[in-house]
């Protein structure tokens, strides 16, 4: 399966600035890829990109297996964006704001009507199709703006911060939004989130960015990155003493808890094999062993903050 | 491209008709230029009707210059400030069909203006309120210049303003320029290069010429608009 989004070593510098720096990515065609980083990270200048509004300084891109700078307009056609700033027509009424990219997508008449009526529906605004933009809430533009990327129904979707400045009410209704987009399949879709916990549930990859580097990439609830050392939880039926005789170098014991785990970090992944070993050796009575996944907010924390 | 170029005109139509602000602007124009031929002639008596003629022709081209001044960087600068010009530049349409439909719309509605002044000057002739003298019209020479020039100085002006405001961020900025465009084309006559001439062959070339011009300008600023160097600009 050929790749969705393909950057090898992409470089964008503005004015002796470099915004995106060395980026090499891959995500795969159907994908829900999460892009993370704080903010002036090169998210943004990414997407602009990968939808051919900036050339890049060096370094090759190739998205839905098109360059595009130069096969821009073909690319652009199968790909429904919401940009972090939605860009509605406000003296336009939403079915309008539709139907205008409907004839920017060269769709006839009849199928205009049908598609307008479809996506408004999905975002439950057909109640409202008839009212000016002007009048939307933030939460009801992002609806529009998810509504209007979905109209020619693309391969590829691209939302810079779908949830970013919504109220906590606006925030679930989008993501159940996304929720059912994301359970579609068929259609990859690449997401720039502040939102840990949004790109965890949906996301079948996330890369973070810092800095215009790419500094973590994988599966959410494997992704690594950041140094962070590997801990694992261990309960024992003997005392603590017993378990700290058994660590290996340079690994550090908390606890035990209230219900008696405690918690080992590691200086490696490969060292567990040699704590268990140990534990046994020095008879410390070992109920489990669990290593315990680092969170993809813990991941985050460590590869921006540079831990 | 035609069906693009006519997309981006429909809706560069209907958000000019849709904006009170705009219409009120362009009313006023064609009003002002409408009826200020003939307040400037009857102060100063025994005007020649030729001079008179001269003058109702000016006013249609004033109407034409100042509409497509005010609305090709409009056009770009309120799409900026919406941040729908992203989104638009983010949609499969080519840049050509987004550069030429803007200034194209621009243009029809500069010409709209000086059609919609000269109606006025005749409808305030035919009913006496003023007395500009309108038996120009019936010359060769006075229409052409009432008729084919506001169409190619509104096209020259819409390209130019189209092209500026797409390139540079300040609205001031873009207006000036668009206006100071027009100094290029009265320049070969001020410096006498070119001899002016109102004799009607001579007229229907200048036009002629000049609507190549406005072709070439066209075609250059749809192949020098790359939305890839624009939009850091937004």
């Amino acid at each position: 399966m050929s790749a969705a989004v393909l950057c090898r070593g992409v470089t964008r510098r503005f004015n002796g600035r470099t915004a995106v720096a060395d980026l090499d990515l891959e995500v795969d065609q159907g994908a829900v890829f999460g892009f993370l980083g704080p903010n002036g990270a090169g998210k943004t200048t990414t997407v602009r990109m990968l939808l051919g509004l900036l050339r890049p300084s060096s370094g090759s891109l190739e998205v839905l297996g098109l360059d595009p700078i130069a096969q821009g307009e073909p690319l652009r056609a199968q790909t429904g964006v919401l940009l972090d700033q939605v860009g509605l027509y406000d003296r336009l009424t939403a079915s309008q704001n539709l139907d205008l990219f409907g004839r920017i997508a060269r769709m006839a008449p009849a199928e205009r009507r049908v598609k307008v009526e479809a996506a408004l529906r999905r975002v439950d605004l057909w109640e409202r199709r008839g009212d000016h933009v002007s009048g939307f809430s933030k939460g009801m533009r992002q609806k529009l703006g998810i509504a209007r990327a979905l109209l020619s129904d693309p391969r590829l979707l691209i939302l810079d911060e779908p949830t970013s400045g919504l109220d906590p009410v606006n925030i679930k209704m989008l993501r159940d939004l996304l929720t059912s987009l994301a359970q579609e399949g068929g259609r990859t879709i690449f997401m720039c989130t502040h939102q840990l916990d949004e790109a965890q549930r949906l996301c079948s990859q996330v890369g973070i960015i810092r800095g215009g580097r790419l500094v973590a990439v994988g599966a959410p609830d494997t992704l690594e990155g950041g140094g962070g050392a590997p801990v694992v939880r261990v309960q024992c039926s003997r005392p603590a003493a017993a378990t700290a005789a058994a660590l290996p170098a340079g690994a550090t014991l908390d606890g035990p808890d209230a219900e008696g785990w405690m918690r080992v970090t590691l200086a490696q992944a490969s060292d567990v094999e040699e704590l268990v070993k140990a534990l046994v050796a020095v008879d410390a009575g070992v109920l489990a062993v669990v290593p315990q996944r680092r969170s993809l907010e813990d991941v985050y924390l460590s590869v921006v903050e540079g831990a | 491209m035609a069906q693009d170029i006519g997309t981006v005109l429909r809706k560069e139509a209907a958000e000019f008709l849709g904006n009170v602000r705009t219409l009120r602007v362009f009313f006023l124009v064609v009003l002002i230029s409408g009826v200020l031929p003939s307040l400037s002639v009857e102060v100063p008596f025994n005007i020649p009707h030729s001079l008179r003629g001269a003058l109702s022709i000016f006013y249609v081209v004033v109407a034409a210059v100042v509409v497509v001044a005010q609305t090709a960087p409009d056009l770009v600068i309120r799409e900026r400030a919406g941040h729908t010009l992203e989104s638009l530049l983010a949609s499969r349409l080519p840049d050509t069909a987004i550069f030429v439909g803007k200034a194209l719309t621009a243009a029809l509605m500069g010409y709209a203006a000086s059609l919609l002044t000269l109606i006025v000057q005749l409808g305030g002739s035919a009913v006496r309120l003023h007395m500009v003298h309108w038996l120009y019209l019936s010359s060769p020479t006075g229409r052409w210049l009432a008729l084919a020039a506001p169409s190619v100085i509104a096209a020259y002006m819409a390209a130019v303003g189209t092209f500026v405001a797409l390139r540079i961020l300040d609205q001031w900025s873009a207006y000036m320029i668009t206006v100071m465009s027009l100094g290029l084309i009265v320049l070969p006559f001020a410096m006498r290069w070119i001899s002016l001439d109102v004799a009607a062959p001579w007229l229907r070339g200048a036009v002629l010429v000049m609507a190549a011009v406005d072709i070439g300008l066209l075609a250059a600023g749809a192949r020098l608009f790359r939305r890839e160097r624009l939009v850091l600009s937004l």
